[in-house]
């Protein structure tokens, strides 16, 4: 098995797929790719995929928090390595390698960033397959496997671990500790043996990140956004105006909000219902796509993504839905990424066509 | 009787039915063929047609893409509209985008401000069975028009408040009597039968109050609806004829009740005519209860009826006319038409004078769209004797206001000679005649007999002015004056002679100019 490198060229790809894969969330990836630039100054980081592993354990890492806040405060360096020997104190074990707790947004880089500083490889493979919000929503948890030990911790030595928590009390202890970290917090899971990578995570999500981000590069102005948006593997929802935006502040939780767009073609409405990310799109009333597939809003002349939090009234745009993992649509696993799994009650609707 | 079922529009256009196009005003113009209740989070099923009502809401669902849901939902299942409350429980309201997506898929939505379940009762009642609507409007009705007597305009507000809609009496030729009110113009006052009537979707219902003696209409009533169904306009109509009853009973029993005071006065007024009513008389003491008032300076005033008119038909309109003038009278009808005077403690000045005047000729104006009338006015005197004189003064100048439409036929005794009153008095019916007979010999010769007699004796006697008067010699006149005693057999020197003849001249002269 060839071994696979990640290097400074590959970098623009990457954060390109990354955004994509982070269905309008996961956090804006320019500053985390700059971020990985600086790290891998030259260097570059293996990325293996899981059968390429003769053995052993990999240990999930990432970020979490205020996606706002890691761009405000950006990691200084030594952020990972107090969390990664937390871990492997409290369980014995030395990791072979890492893996990205999520695929979709700033984790998709981040992973990359931790790589260099603990020199170690990354696995192509993630918890998530996209960007989702909750640690809770880990492909760990939904398979019933705990996700503690866990710790989170900066590189000024704050650290706080958990252990035999449920993925919800983790979620929630993790949440409410945030503030005390700054907004955000390196993270590191309970190590996951190589020889259960297939049940226990989404394997491939590199590899897609980069497909997805070099087809999404080679999109020019003039090029046909249905061809275009088929070369992602992506069918196009609608492209037209965005005229009307509404976010509506939650009391608790992450605050949703609606986005409406209204084809230049011939009038249709499309309703794209968001929170962190894109979850549930409607056409005319009529829901179309929903999570756990992906859901994108791209600028209609750059084909710059465009997130949730930036998503303005007036943008000329094309909204793109793309199939999310097929881990996510097994029976035993849907419910945690359903839109119910967000407060939308309504059933995940599968991509037309497809069973 | 079936027809089509109502309009969107219409329906809402039934005052129980308001409801707010939320949408826009396009595509409200479908019919409706039912209500059906549905519940935002389910799927039921709705019939083509049908106005699907949300009756309760969660928080958040006007502003939620479910609401996008169900406006498709409803679309593909063909519903005539989507019916939520106005707010959510949270004050929430649609969003812009669900509003287009209503107009882009042609599904209107209706926001109700009252109760939805209320209002999707009443709506279904009303578009499968409308006769029990309208049978509730006519109990309303009866229950609210039967029990006490109520003038037109009360009946008109009491309908106000039952059809929730504008109800006004108007006169017979269509024009509002207190209320402002506007019938479209396909109106036909000389048809007295009911009328729907529609212009440019707004519906008004006319119908005629018959009057009396012939089949015309004395008054209208009618009610604007705005956007109606039909069946809504068929009960107004229905209602509105209801109405005409409670109005005619009030005219009846107001005209027996007339009747009855017309002769209680007319037996007063004539005592009061003949100097009877003394103070401390019976007659006087009833004069008082009937609210007479004999004490203090009084100024009568005549109004003379032109034409054939019922007076006791017209005697409330009469008074209103008086009333709406701030004129404090007394009213009593008398001969050709009405006697009134006012009262005050003391002796009115030439400005009361003049503003009574002035008040007269607007009351003669108002009073023009019913009849033509001349008004006679009467000196101030004082105490009951004074009253019996400023009648009698104010009889005599009504007389002769009937012939001056130069003063608009508003005469004031004091403004005439007393030759002139001389002259009406000698206008009677027994002195015309024989003033025509005395001078009909003259009639029949050359030379303007009449006209040189008349001259010279207004002249003061002298052949010289008559002359000058007519333009013509003095012997010219001489023979003229010659040729009358001869066919008269008359001595134009005697005062007795010269004074009938004057008197004949005078009233032949009035007469044939048209006095």
């Amino acid at each position: 098995m060839p071994i696979r490198y990640l290097g400074e060229p590959d970098i623009d790809h990457l954060a390109r797929g990354t955004t994509l894969l982070g269905s309008g969330g996961g956090g804006q990836t320019d500053t985390a790719a700059r971020l990985l630039r600086r790290s891998l100054a030259g260097s570059r980081i293996e990325l293996l995929s899981s059968d390429a592993v003769p053995g052993g354990h990999v240990v999930p890492v990432g970020i979490v928090g205020a996606v706002s806040a890691f761009t405000e405060r950006l990691p200084s360096g030594g952020e990972w390595a107090p969390v990664l020997a937390t871990i492997t104190d409290r369980t014995g074990i030395s990791p072979a390698g890492l893996i990205a707790i999520e695929a979709g947004g700033v984790n998709g880089i981040v992973v990359f960033v931790a790589a260099v500083e603990l020199g170690l490889p990354v696995i192509d493979a993630d918890l998530q397959g996209r960007a989702l919000p909750r640690l809770d929503q880990m492909s760990v948890a939904a398979v019933g496997e705990p996700l503690t030990p866990l710790a989170i911790g900066d590189a000024g030595g704050r650290l706080l671990m958990l252990d035999s928590l449920s993925p919800q009390a983790a979620e929630r202890i993790v949440r409410s500790a945030l503030t005390e970290f700054g907004g955000w917090a390196a993270i590191a899971l309970r190590p996951l043996p190589v020889e259960l990578l297939d049940r226990l995570t989404i394997l491939g999500s590199f590899s897609r990140a980069l497909h997805l981000g070099s087809r999404h590069a080679a999109w020019t102005l003039s090029a046909d956004p249905r061809e275009a948006a088929a070369s992602l593997g992506a069918r196009i929802l609608v492209t037209g105006r965005v005229i009307e935006v509404v976010r509506h502040r939650a009391a608790a939780g992450f605050g949703r909000g609606s986005v409406i767009i209204r084809a230049g073609r011939d009038g249709t409405l499309v309703r794209l219902e968001m929170e962190n990310e894109y979850l549930l799109a409607l056409i005319d009333g009529e829901p179309v796509a929903s999570t756990p597939d992906i859901l994108c809003v791209l600028d209609r002349t750059s084909g710059l993504p465009i997130s949730c939090d930036t998503v303005r009234g007036g943008a000329e745009v094309v909204a793109l839905h793309l199939p999310g993992p097929p881990f996510w649509w097994r029976p035993e696993a849907v419910d945690i990424v359903a839109p119910r799994a967000f407060g939308l009650d309504i059933d995940p609707v599968p991509l037309r066509g497809a069973t | 009787m079936t027809d089509a079922p109502p309009t969107l529009r219409e329906l809402i256009g039934h005052p129980h039915l308001a409801a707010t196009p939320l949408s826009g005003d396009d595509d409200l113009d479908r019919r409706v063929t039912g209500i059906t209740l549905i519940d935002p989070a389910d799927t039921g099923l709705v019939q083509a047609g049908e106005i699907a009502v949300c009756p309760v809401i969660p928080a958040g669902y006007l502003s939620s893409w479910r609401l996008d849901a169900t406006i498709r939902r409803l679309y593909d299942q063909r519903a005539a509209a989507l019916a939520v409350p106005l707010e959510g429980p949270g004050g929430e309201t649609l969003l812009d985008g669900s509003r287009r997506l209503a107009r882009h898929l042609h599904l209107p939505i209706l926001g109700i401000s009252g109760a939805p379940l209320r209002w999707a009762g009443t709506a279904a009642a009303f578009v499968h069975s409308p006769a029990v609507d309208a049978a509730d409007h006519l109990r309303r009705a009866h229950r609210a028009l039967t029990p006490r007597l109520l003038s037109p305009q009360d009946v008109a507000r009491a309908l106000t408040g039952i059809l929730d809609r504008p109800v006004a009496v108007l006169g017979p030729d269509g024009t509002p009597i207190t209320v402002s009110f506007e019938l479209p113009s396909g109106f036909d006052p000389h048809a007295p039968v009911a009328q729907i009537l529609t212009a440019d979707g707004h519906t008004t219902v006319a119908v005629p109050v018959p009057g009396t003696p012939s089949g015309t209409a004395d008054l209208w009533m009618a009610a604007a609806l705005g956007p109606a169904p039909s069946a809504w306009a068929r009960a107004v109509r229905d209602v509105l004829q209801f109405a005409t009853l409670a109005v005619q009973r009030w005219q009846a029993t107001r005209r027996v009740v007339l009747e009855r005071d017309a002769r209680l006065r007319a037996g007063l007024f004539g005592d009061l005519l003949e100097g009877r009513l003394d103070s401390g008389g019976t007659a006087h003491q009833r004069a008082a209860e009937i609210g007479w008032r004999l004490d203090g300076w009084h100024v009568a005033f005549h109004i003379a009826a032109l034409g054939q008119v019922d007076l006791l038909g017209h005697t409330d309109a009469v008074a209103a006319a008086i009333a709406a003038e701030q004129i404090d009278v007394t009213v009593v009808e008398r001969g050709d038409g009405w006697s009134a005077w006012t009262t005050s403690r003391a002796e009115p000045d030439e400005d009361t004078s003049r503003d009574l005047l002035a008040s007269l000729q607007r009351i003669r104006r108002r009073l023009a769209g019913r009849f033509d009338c001349a008004i006679g006015v009467g000196r101030g005197h004082p105490d009951t004797g004074g009253l019996t004189r400023s009648l009698a003064e104010a009889w005599d100048a009504a007389r002769l206001a009937r012939g001056r439409p130069q003063t608009g036929r508003l005469v004031h005794i004091d403004r005439l000679g007393l030759a002139q009153l001389l002259v009406a008095w000698a206008s009677t019916e027994t002195f015309a005649p024989t003033a025509t007979r005395l001078l009909a010999p003259l009639e029949s010769q050359p030379g303007e007999l009449v006209a040189t007699l008349s001259t010279y004796l207004d002249a003061g006697g002298s052949a010289a002015d008559t002359a000058a008067i007519l333009g013509v010699h003095r012997n010219t006149v001489a023979a003229r004056l010659h040729r009358i005693e001869e066919l008269l057999t008359v001595d134009l020197n005697n005062p007795d002679d010269r004074l009938a003849l004057h008197l004949a001249c005078r009233v032949t002269l009035d007469r044939n100019t048209g006095y």
